[in-house]
């Protein structure tokens, strides 16, 4: 009989979460989850099929979790098998044949890599590339040899039919001695293995004796492959028309040889073999091929596809939701829910948040007004211009209604009043001349700056929640989006386990708990594992702050000012590959196109902003503004890195408008982010 | 069920510390890293050749100079490049090593500890090796003593320890990850490796009981983001080590380790990959270390080991 503290099977709950890194992720698990980012605003302008049978060599750009692992190994040929499997009367073969290709997926192992150079560069300087080369080769044909011998195993195919001929056409085309004498293509494979398991052997004994590395042959890319791919186009016909992918992951582990490698391969493919690169920025690897003459050209001699290249922020959360659904289908007690706005709700409701902040105090009118010289020293004007313009339900409008104050030029009672009418013609519909201005100050441009500051305030965390708070905290990367829903979970699991279970639904308080540990965690993991870690920690904490003063800023001057502008071409080389890696790990984001580098600028540059995922650690927003950017000199970059000591900004960014504006900056928004999004 | 019957003992109970043909060992600022050399040669420990393994350019105190005027003593940088400290092993006269080596593992990084036997065991694979291990009295945590400890400096880069490949297009297996204090190396490891199941292992009983618990609080993002077993060895003992991995992986299985507990423990799984071809060692090695992560010596332990 179970006792009361046996866990009983049906009480257990896997979270649908928690499978996040489609390097550990089973096949059949990678089909399962599988949402295609193809036509969609993932990947624009790239189906499936080209993707697939593309002949010319595809590089596949994304940062990290952005799911180049998921899509390449969607095409590898273990997954090609369990859509196989799924495919009820479809045979191996005809899948294979229907697609019209089957990828092979290699992924540059960082310590694979730096061992495997280290020993045999010892053992030959000149050499090692080529036994790379061997190894690689070995590697892709055995791949290739256990399809066939699969296709034989589910009786798709008799190799018995064809094998003695083709057999003899392989020991024909290639010059490889240990080749000549075979009989099967098991002896073949055999041979593969066996060199194989020399490289492995010599791997870990040679560099403790002297012992030289002896191949019985040392093949080049494509020698023996080819072959073999050609011959098994005449002998199984359905598989005539079959492009071989080398599916490489993760090329920036390489070094710059293998990369000036595979770029080579890049340039010189084969008819029936092609290779689907995924690699992180630009930045941070090389166009060069091995004769350094040589540089791969972009459409000339492969196709660049960018994960998220222009997504739109609709497009962003489109696909966030398919990614739960599927999840969330897998899960038995979750599948009936509402999905994932059921679990997480949409939209934050700022004004009741700023109800709960303020609850009914005056403090931050008071702060607000002291900003104007005329009446922080005059207590009963101060508590005057509170009485007409407060709304105590509604803190947004009467903090909305103090700034009108502080910025009028006229009387301060008669700003108060005029603001005060120009709220109530706003809340009951009636007409008034500055109506229009209430409404977008109401509905757009404060209500997210004023949360943020009456929570600074009041000394408190401003809540990141809903649906639409993750997607933008994703900022279009699955692994983010799926990382804190994973979190959230676990917080609801932990801390109300009996109404995430009943209502389907998880309270703002654990979602934003959620997210706040799963934003510092993540900063700190990253900077604890890259290159640099401790110079990009101290960049990005130095910038975070400097935007979390502008957010503080009383006069809500800039609000959301969440952007940076630096000039890269004026850093050093160190610096530019600190920055480069910061890029590549997506610590920090560079917009996309160049842009107008500040409002007050008439000069178009670089924008970057600090991950999205971070902005809780900061307590700033993660919308996209336009107007201020922040400007970083050089010098300003380098301390930043060496050092916390962040940079006071705000009042330089207040000599350099009085300057320059004639107008409150406001006005300066780009509008490409709508209130409430 | 034990594996193999082992021996180990407190150095204060070992009789026969009595002659060596060579003692390793690496001078730190660690007081524990000469505790049992000036201990062994006080006893009347009787030592042909001395190999002194260093890792900065700290200079030699005069109280160990003093017993080095006595020795034949071969300084070897372990401040290097992987490869490159085995060359330099590998340069050393063959004859130095004779049949009775002494390694005092303390200060040794864990890379050195693998790439040494491992020569030992493809150079002279009957040797019998004497490893001593100076249990810290504590660790040195630069603030709170729970998550302010850290051994290294500047970046990590991954390696597959010298030797200790596997079979390299057998990648994706099962981690059996040792954890240390360090959360960021457990990190890069599972960043960077492709694994198919992880198993966590922490020490118990550890050193001392706070110490498995700072192994928790260092290593709780993981345990927290990855479906994980957990398993427990001592902290001080290789042999049940290589039990623990015995039993989990077998004889003839593909499996990743990553080492990043304790000495003795990473002893234990050097020893276990030393007769499984089949297990890959994966170590993410730092640019520069702290010199010191010690405080004092709470007793040493000597381990006989067979390389056979």
């Amino acid at each position: 009989m179970p006792n009361n503290f046996t866990s009983q099977l049906t009480d257990t709950f896997d979270n649908p979460f928690d499978d996040i890194n489609a390097n550990i992720i089973e096949p059949q698990k990678i089909l399962s989850l599988w949402c295609t980012p193809f036509n969609t605003g993932v990947l624009k302008d790239m189906d499936e099929k080209k993707f697939r049978t593309q002949k010319l060599p595809i590089i596949l750009q994304g940062s990290r979790g952005s799911g180049k692992t998921t899509i390449l190994k969607y095409f590898s040929y273990p997954v090609l098998k369990e859509r196989a499997n799924e495919r009820n009367g479809q045979s191996l073969l005809s899948v294979i044949k229907s697609e019209r290709s089957i990828g092979f997926y290699f992924r540059c192992d960082d310590s694979f890599v730096n061992t495997f150079k280290s020993i045999f560069e010892n053992q030959s300087p000149d050499k090692w590339l080529s036994f790379f080369e061997h190894y690689l080769e070995l590697s892709f044909c055995k791949q290739i040899i256990s399809v066939l011998m699969d296709l034989n195993e589910v009786q798709n195919i008799c190799i018995k039919s064809f094998e003695y001929k083709f057999i003899q056409n392989i020991i024909k085309e290639v010059n490889i001695a240990p080749i000549s004498s075979a009989t099967t293509i098991q002896d073949i494979f055999n041979f593969i293995l066996t060199e194989l398991r020399y490289i492995d052997t010599y791997k870990n004994e040679s560099i403790f004796s002297n012992v030289i590395f002896t191949p019985s042959a040392l093949l080049k890319l494509y020698s023996l492959s080819d072959v073999l791919i050609n011959n098994i186009s005449i002998f199984v016909a359905e598989l005539n028309k079959t492009i071989y992918l080398i599916l490489i992951d993760e090329f920036e582990n390489l070094t710059e040889e293998l990369q000036q490698f595979f770029n080579t391969a890049i340039k010189f493919s084969k008819q029936s073999i092609s290779l689907r690169i995924g690699r992180r920025s630009e930045g941070i690897v090389t166009k060069a091929t091995i004769n350094q003459t040589e540089y791969l050209r972009e459409k000339h001699d492969y196709f660049l596809v960018e994960i998220n290249k222009g997504q739109k922020f609709e497009d962003q959360k489109k696909y966030f939701t398919e990614i739960a659904f599927k999840r969330l289908c897998i899960s038995s007690k979750l599948c009936h829910s509402d999905g994932i706005l059921g679990l997480l709700g949409d939209k934050e409701d700022l004004d009741e948040e700023c109800r709960e902040i303020c609850r009914g105090r005056q403090e931050h009118l008071k702060q607000i007004l002291s900003e104007k010289n005329s009446i922080s020293s005059n207590a009963e004007l101060k508590d005057q211009i509170i009485n007409i313009i407060k709304n105590p339900n509604n803190p947004i409008a009467e903090t909305i209604n103090a700034l009108w104050v502080i910025r009028s030029k006229d009387d301060v009672l008669i700003s108060a009043q005029n603001a005060k009418e120009a709220m109530l013609a706003f809340f009951n519909k009636t007409a008034h001349p500055n109506v229009k201005k209430y409404i977008n100050d109401y509905e757009n441009k404060y209500r997210y700056s004023i949360t943020v500051l009456l929570s600074s305030i009041y000394k408190r965390k401003k809540l990141y929640y809903g649906f639409n708070t993750i997607a933008h905290l994703a900022d279009g990367n699955p692994r983010t989006f799926i990382n804190i829903c994973r979190t959230i979970i676990s917080d609801a699991l932990f801390y109300e386990k009996n109404r995430f279970f009943e209502t389907k639904s998880i309270s703002k308080e654990s979602q934003n708990r959620a997210i706040s540990e799963f934003s510092m965690s993540e900063f700190e993991n990253v900077c604890s594992i890259i290159k640099y870690g401790n110079k990009i920690r101290n960049l990005i904490l130095n910038v975070g702050n400097v935007f979390a003063e502008f957010h503080k800023d009383k006069k809500v001057r800039y609000p959301e000012t969440n952007q940076f502008v630096f000039n890269k071409l004026e850093l050093s080389d160190d610096l530019r590959n600190i920055i480069n890696t910061s890029e590549s790990w997506s610590m920090i984001i560079k917009r996309e196109k160049t842009q107008r580098v500040s409002a007050s600028i008439d000069r178009k540059g670089d924008i970057y902003y600090i991950n999205r995922a971070f902005s809780p650690i900061f307590n700033i927003s993660y919308r996209i503004r336009g107007g201020v950017n922040v400007r970083f000199s050089s010098d300003e970059i380098t301390r930043m890195m060496v050092s916390l000591s962040t940079e006071r900004k705000l009042s330089q960014q207040d000599k350099l408008e009085s300057s320059t504006k004639n107008d409150i900056q406001l006005s300066l928004f780009n509008q490409e982010d709508r209130p409430n999004e | 069920m034990n594996s193999i019957i082992y021996h180990m003992n407190n150095i204060e109970q070992c009789c026969d510390l009595t002659a060596t043909d060579t003692f390793i060992f690496s001078l730190t600022t660690e007081k524990r890293s000469t505790k049992s050399f000036e201990y062994l040669l006080n006893n009347g420990l009787s030592i042909k050749n001395i190999i002194v393994i260093k890792y900065t350019e700290d200079k030699i105190p005069d109280s160990i100079l003093e017993y080095f005027k006595h020795y034949n003593v071969t300084i070897i940088r372990g401040d290097t490049l992987p490869i490159k400290f085995i060359m330099q092993i590998k340069k050393l006269n063959i004859d130095i090593w004779g049949s009775k080596i002494l390694i005092d593992i303390s200060c040794i990084k864990i890379p050195e500890i693998f790439s040494i036997i491992k020569y030992f065991k493809v150079i002279i694979p009957g040797v019998d090796l004497q490893v001593l291990y100076s249990i810290p009295y504590d660790y040195n945590f630069s603030k709170e003593p729970f998550t302010s400890y850290r051994s290294f400096i500047g970046d990590l880069s991954m390696y597959e320890l010298f030797g200790f490949s596997g079979v390299s297009h057998e990648t994706n297996n099962d981690l059996y990850l040792f954890m240390g204090f360090e959360g960021a190396l457990a990190l890069k490891v599972t960043e960077d490796t492709a694994y198919k199941e992880l198993n966590l292992i922490n020490n118990l009983p550890s050193f001392y009981q706070k110490y498995k618990d700072i192994s928790i609080v260092n290593n709780y993002q993981l345990m927290q983001n990855q479906k994980s077993c957990m398993l427990y060895t001592p902290a001080d003992n290789p042999f049940e080590t290589y039990n623990l991995l015995e039993n989990s992986i077998g004889s003839d299985t593909y499996a990743c380790i990553a080492p990043l507990s304790t000495k003795p423990v990473a002893l234990g799984v050097c020893l276990f990959a030393l007769s499984h071809e089949k297990v890959r060692v994966v170590y993410p090695i730092s640019q520069k270390y702290n010199a010191s992560n010690t405080v004092d010596t709470y007793k040493t332990y000597v381990y006989n080991i067979s390389l056979q």
